[in-house]
């Protein structure tokens, strides 16, 4: 160690410690990013755009994504598009999406699959498609959320207006939450901006070979590139000519050339257009057993308005937990242990305080309101306004 | 397009709830930032909590950063912020261990050219944690382990350019004063 050229050498040299290889997993369950930003709308819009809460957000990004078509020439604007989908009544989408256990992408064969820029993703060719149907119909009782229904191979989700009953398809287990949040709102404002300007150029017939002949001539092929994490994703839309209705949107990856130059990672077929769907597609009933973890009765919740929701909190189990919930009725205090959950039947917009009585930082969790979050707190705060979606963070 | 430029996009995709960009943050900075604290703390558990409780604080100011500095050295500023904290809270304790050192792969690529060199090295990072006043390890940390430039390494640090370089030559000053063994084990792996 001659001189101090050597000990700066030897301290650049220095490899870093890695992480262990949950962290990450770990880092993306306690994400919480600030709610959506959105731009003014008038409150019509918004009632005829109803997509559930249970939909995955793909769904939701497939109608932004037509929402966002634009320009001129061999490009086409869907405004009209748009326009005819807001006044469906009722329709069906099939998702069908890659899935199964994380799979390596290499980026860089000398890193480890889990290190930077490698990483793992369910969504990978070596996965077959799981498909999930979703069901939506509009209710003017309830015209911000609607009746609607998902079926994924693990569950089936129920939502009428504020009330959502998923059950596990292999153990029967049911769990009920209130949501009284704009089911629409934080999907497609959320794509709408993410994919605002994007081009959609007319695909020629000869390179979309999945489109049947039959269909040809009746159906306007277009697509948009993204570049993302260094790769290409390509997204495909398949649009009616006749009344310019949505049929078909994919997302095609470009990171797997040992499979193919592109690969089909997710797509949503809409059908069913206007459909009359029988009475038990939305039917479901939910029982005081349902309700106790909530600390309600069906009776209860049979007079509460649709703007009622409700508060899961979870984390380190055992831990207890104090807090305030405050609205224009006044101040409610709150105790616990974790895990547990409470109904609030509000008045305006309401602001939520829950802290560990011991002060000590651990796993802790929210869900209300379209929202979620697990992070390692003391102390979580959030507002819930009138018929929106929460936004929670820890504040220590 | 740059790191910076392609942080920046995941950012603004990040502030919008895009939650694909957010994972693409956490993955381009988790392992610095775990890496950085794994070194200034000594332990892969207190590292690692110390790594969720910077995110969580990322996650809770990201609409808040303004763009005045790099994201790179926002975020090790909230580390930095983070370890501190962490410091002043908690009690007086054993020696750390360092057992980082023992758990590096044994075949594979390594940055060093010789055993020799890498023990220098081993040596010199407990030098570095013994280094007084925490500014000046900080210092090292940041601007030869994290690679981050001399104004990040000032900003973060919340420094004058001048006094962080005062700093660091001292610092160096310091670690070449007292390894003058690891001075003659590198002069005979050189020659």
């Amino acid at each position: 160690m001659s001189n101090e050229h050597n000990v700066e050498a030897l301290l650049r040299r220095t490899p870093p410690p890695e992480p262990p290889v949950d962290l990450l997993p770990c880092l993306e369950r306690q994400m919480h990013l600030p709610a959506p930003a959105t731009r003014p709308v008038s409150r019509g819009f918004w009632h005829r755009l109803w997509l559930p809460a249970t939909s995955l957000a793909g769904a939701a990004a497939a109608v932004a994504l037509v929402l966002s078509l634009w320009t001129a020439g061999t490009t086409r604007t869907l405004a009209a598009s748009v326009s005819e989908f807001m006044k469906l009544k009722s329709f069906r989408v099939i998702e069908r999406v890659r899935g199964g256990p994380a799979r390596p992408v290499i980026k860089d064969k000398s890193q480890q699959p889990q290190n930077w820029p490698n990483y793992l993703t369910p969504i990978h060719p070596d996965n077959p498609f799981v498909e999930n149907q979703h069901w939506f119909k509009y209710d003017p009782r309830t015209p911000n959320q609607g009746l609607t229904r998902t079926r994924t191979p693990q569950t089936d989700i129920w939502r009428d207006g504020n009330v959502i009953l998923t059950v596990n398809r292999a153990t029967g287990e049911r769990e009920v939450t209130l949501d009284s949040a704009q089911t629409m709102f934080a999907g497609i404002a959320n794509s709408l901006l993410g994919n605002r300007d994007t081009a959609f150029r007319e695909v020629p017939r000869r390179e979309a070979p999945d489109l049947p002949p039959a269909l040809a001539a009746s159906v306007w092929v277009g697509e948009a590139t993204r570049t993302f994490n260094g790769a290409m994703h390509i997204c495909r839309v398949w649009i009616n000519r006749a009344n310019d209705l949505p049929l078909r949107i994919q997302w095609w990856g470009t990171e797997w050339p040992e499979f193919a130059p592109r690969v089909l990672l997710q797509e949503w077929e809409f059908t069913d257009f206007n459909a009359e769907f029988p009475t038990d597609t939305f039917a479901f009933e939910v029982t005081d057993a349902d309700l106790a973890p909530l600390g309600i009765t069906r009776s209860e919740l049979d007079k509460m308005p649709a703007t009622a929701f409700s508060v899961r909190l979870d984390g380190v189990s055992g831990a207890k937990v104090v807090g305030t919930v405050k609205d224009e009725a006044g101040v409610r205090d709150v105790k616990g242990t974790l895990p547990f959950a409470f109904v609030q039947n509000p008045a305006g917009d309401v602001k939520l305080d829950f802290r560990m009585v011991d002060g000590k930082q651990r796993n802790f969790g929210i869900s209300v309101n379209g929202t979620a979050m697990n992070t390692v707190a003391s102390r979580i705060v959030g507002t819930v306004p009138k018929g929106g979606n929460a936004s929670v963070s820890s504040a220590d | 397009m740059t790191a910076e430029e392609q942080t920046r996009t995941w950012w603004e995709q990040a502030i919008q709830g895009d939650r694909d960009a957010g994972s693409e943050l956490l993955r381009h900075f988790h392992k610095p930032i775990f890496a950085y604290l794994r070194r200034l703390i000594g332990n892969d558990a207190d590292a690692e909590d110390l790594t969720q409780q910077t995110f969580s604080k990322v996650w809770q100011s990201l609409t808040r950063f303004r763009g005045a500095s790099s994201l790179n050295t926002w975020v090790h500023r909230i580390a930095y912020c983070t370890y501190i904290d962490w410091v002043r809270q908690r009690e007086p304790g054993g020696e750390q261990p360092q057992e980082w050192w023992n758990t590096l792969p044994a075949n594979g690529p390594s940055p060093f050219e010789s055993a020799a060199e890498a023990d220098s090295a081993r040596r010199l990072y407990l030098l570095v944690q013994g280094l007084e006043p925490e500014s000046r390890r900080a210092a090292i940390h940041l601007h030869y382990y994290q690679n981050l430039s001399l104004p990040e390494t000032a900003e973060v640090l919340g420094l004058p350019l001048s006094t962080l370089k005062y700093q660091l030559k001292a610092a160096l000053d310091e670690l070449r004063r007292l390894l003058p063994e690891s001075q003659q084990t590198l002069s005979r792996s050189e020659n």
